[in-house]
């Protein structure tokens, strides 16, 4: 396992937000599904996790924002 | 990564060349003081140094090796060292080129740093940088350390947050958090933006606005505040820590000042009643008159002689000068006898013999109106009757001077006072032994005195370097800090409690500004930023867990460790605790869960040195790779047969491990430093020797040459 997949197994296993947003962490074993995943808030996090890829710079970040930013306001079902 | 041979050349005390094999196991390198144990640490660190700095330090050139070399003559200084990584055999070298010049100085040059691989037939040479990747420096600040002191990886603040990077489960947290502050920041001024457009709810959108950015401002002040009273906190806990252990020495420290302060003055006083003026006393107090008595009845006895002989011509003088007067006057005087002259006794006597109607001279009754009664007036009207100025007289005195009057009058006195004469010897003994008893006294003053200083000293040789003043400075101290570390940690309650309060506003504050955004053009932005928010407390709430799972898994494998190193001792249990201010802290716990607060050194040794295996068998299961320890002296303080214990559990431990020690060196017959082959047979190892090379001259480094010989 890869250290985004690790990383991505312990934000999904926040119990808040799988109450929250209904989704079985389980399911996702790897980024490429959990990118792909239908649940806005799953791939979201896969986003951030692979799109950062542990960069601190201020450019990256402001890239990675839109990217979820984005992807969150064209996808998520009010 | 195994290191198989170290190669140490003109490397200080280590002359030419010297090389050390090593095994996947225990390594024990044994030297006394100065034998170059520290040396060979130090020959190591500047090999694995990567960051260029340090390069090319004359200090580090062997002085023997200088000595020998002639004008214009070159060596080198060489660190070289031999090892498997992943199945491939390397070798890392650092060396650099020295001469000395005619006049005696020593230059450097062609510095060289190369990292040489060995694939088969193949060698490749790289930049002796690339050691870092077999070798991370991260790594390396868990796997080398310089005697015991600098075994509690925790005790730099920076610590526990490179452990976490450098061993957890997931690495980059930290960017990831950073990253999530950044975006639920842009998020909610989207959010913002987006409500502007909201004509309708203006108001109440700018009020729960001004609400937020209060509630986000108090926070971030009572964040801060927290932040601080935690420090101040910690740092109080630190100081009353450090001083722990001191607080009983300053309290034994403050009565013992007492005891001396009192014994002190006891001394003083006493001191003060001796009085040895004997020379002022001989004339002041007459003592020079103590063996006078034989002297003054010597002297009464010769002025009396003289005296009566002074009264005879005198007497002789006046019957011959013939005048009726002293004719009549001296047949009045004559008698059958020499009279006493007509002061003695003196006038008060004779008037007491007379009341008393006794003759005190010869001690019979005169009662009065009876002859001897009669006698006695005569005699003081005589005395009286000498006192008159006689107008009449005619002839010349025989005597002009009277001094033989004079002594004798000294005489009568020197009698009267006779028996305080005699009783001036005792009285002098008396003051002499007054005076010695007053030295016995002083004498045990001092010895108490004594007792008190080596005392003193004994406290002040326990508590770690702190000064006297220090230790009454910090007694002093104590209850000021208790009381300021209670207040930071009241203050830090209080506000926690606002916080959540505070927290809770804010969310509220939140949530209705997202409602107020539902059925409008904003709802999207506002749950966007919710969504972030929300994913953001996920990410901390993983880093969290990310660190603990870590703490546990050290302090799991500490655990294990700790029991091997020490199966017959007590242990207690390690844990590995987060102070408020991000510090980490290696503890060790009763079972009843309270702290261990000073474990003894050979403990706290054994403690630490667990939760450094345990740091590496961690590391080793990530990366697949095996890191060495080294370790410099770091079994000081234990017993001989506690040490012969710990190395034969280091050596069934499958790790390697170095360890530069003076374990079993003993003193023989002769004074000689040798090693105890007995003990040093029941080690599981590989054992070297490293001693000076004799003959040396111990004020000159010239002479001073490391000489390893392998012992099994």
């Amino acid at each position: 396992m890869t250290n985004k997949e690790r990383m991505l197994h312990m934000v999904l296993d926040d119990k808040s937000l799988q109450e929250l947003y209904n989704y079985d962490e389980s399911e996702y074993e790897d980024l490429y599904t959990a990118i792909n995943s239908e649940n806005v808030v799953v791939a979201s996090v896969a986003r951030i996790i692979k799109h950062l890829d542990g960069s601190t710079d201020e450019s990256d970040q402001k890239k990675v924002y839109m990217t979820v930013f984005n992807y969150i306001n064209e996808n998520y079902i009010l | 990564m195994i290191i198989r041979k170290i190669e140490i050349c003109n490397f200080r005390s280590y002359y030419k060349s010297n090389t050390f094999e090593l095994i996947n196991g225990l390594n024990l390198i044994i030297g006394s003081n100065g034998d170059g144990k520290t040396t060979f640490y130090e020959a190591l660190e500047w090999l694995f140094r990567t960051d260029g700095t340090n390069k090319m330090d004359g200090k580090f050139i062997s002085k023997k090796r200088i000595d020998e070399l002639f004008a214009n003559e070159s060596d080198d200084v060489r660190v070289a060292m031999t090892y498997e990584h992943k199945g491939t055999v390397k070798t890392l070298e650092k060396m650099f080129h020295f001469t000395k010049s005619f006049d005696g100085e020593v230059s450097t040059s062609n510095y060289s740093y190369i990292l040489t691989e060995m694939n088969g037939v193949e060698r490749t040479v790289n930049d002796g940088i690339r050691f870092d990747y077999d070798f991370p420096s991260e790594l390396r600040k868990y796997t080398m350390f310089k005697g015991e002191g600098d075994l509690d990886v925790f005790q730099s603040s920076n610590a526990l947050k490179m452990l976490v990077e450098t061993f957890s489960d997931v690495k980059d947290f930290e960017a990831y958090f950073a990253f999530m502050e950044y975006a639920t920041k842009k998020a909610n001024q989207a959010r913002d933006n987006a409500q502007k457009l909201d004509k309708k709810n203006t108001d109440k959108i700018k009020q729960l606005k001004y609400t937020i950015d209060r509630e986000t401002g108090m926070l971030s002040d009572i964040e801060r505040e927290i932040k601080n009273k935690e420090n101040e906190a910690v740092n109080f806990d630190g100081l009353l820590k450090s001083i722990e252990q001191s607080k009983e020495a300053s309290k034994l420290l403050i009565s013992v000042n007492r005891r001396i302060e009192t014994l002190s003055q006891k001394r003083s006083q006493t001191r003060a009643r001796i009085d040895e003026n004997y020379t002022i006393n001989l004339l002041d107090n007459m003592w020079i008159l103590m063996g006078f008595s034989d002297i003054a009845e010597e002297y009464s006895s010769k002025i009396n002689k003289i005296d009566l002989k002074r009264r005879k011509l005198e007497q002789d003088y006046l019957l011959t000068a013939g005048a009726d007067k002293v004719l009549k006057k001296m047949q009045s005087m004559k008698t059958d006898f020499v009279p006493l002259p007509v002061h003695i006794p003196g006038q008060k006597i004779m008037q007491e013999m007379l009341d008393d109607e006794v003759c005190k001279i010869c001690g019979r009754p005169a009662k009065k109106h009876s002859e001897a009664w009669e006698y006695m007036l005569h005699r003081l009207e005589e005395y009286k009757e000498s006192l008159k100025a006689d107008e009449d007289e005619e002839i010349e005195p025989y005597y002009k001077n009277n001094y033989i009057v004079e002594l004798q009058k000294r005489d009568t006195t020197l009698n009267d006072n006779l028996s305080e004469i005699t009783k001036l010897r005792k009285k002098i003994q008396d003051a002499i032994a007054f005076n010695n008893r007053l030295h016995d006294e002083v004498k045990k003053i001092d010895a108490n005195l004594d007792l008190e200083f080596e005392q003193k000293k004994r406290i002040l040789a326990q508590t770690d370097g702190l000064s006297e003043e220090q230790l009454l400075a910090n007694y002093e101290s104590i209850s000021n800090w208790i009381d300021l570390k209670n207040k930071a940690e009241n203050r830090i309650e209080i506000l926690k409690r606002q916080r959540s309060k505070h927290r809770e506003e804010l969310e509220n504050a939140q949530e209705a500004l997202s409602k107020l955004a539902e059925g409008t053009s904003a709802a999207i932005y506002a749950m966007t930023a919710l969504i972030i928010r929300q994913i953001s407390d996920a990410f901390k709430t993983a880093r969290e867990t990310n660190k603990k799972r870590l703490l546990h898994a050290i302090e799991d494998e500490s655990n294990i460790f700790l029991d091997k190193l020490n199966t017959n001792d007590f242990k207690g249990t390690i844990r590995i605790l987060e102070k408020a201010n991000g510090q980490g802290e290696v503890v060790l716990m009763n079972n009843d869960n309270t702290r261990i607060f000073h474990p003894n050194t050979a403990l706290r040794t054994t403690y630490l040195m667990s939760v450094l295996f345990a740091i590496s068998k961690l590391s080793s299961e990530k990366d697949k790779t095996e890191i060495p320890l080294l370790f410099d002296a770091p079994t000081s303080s234990f017993t001989e047969a506690k040490e012969s214990e710990f190395f034969n559990v280091i050596s069934t431990l499958n790790k390697q491990v170095i360890i530069v020690t003076k374990s079993f060196l003993k003193e023989n017959a002769n004074h000689e430093i040798v090693l105890d082959r007995i003990k040093v047979n029941e080690i599981s190892g590989r054992v070297f020797r490293i001693e000076k090379k004799k003959p040396f001259d111990d004020k000159n480094l010239t002479t001073i040459q490391t000489v390893i010989s392998k012992i099994k």
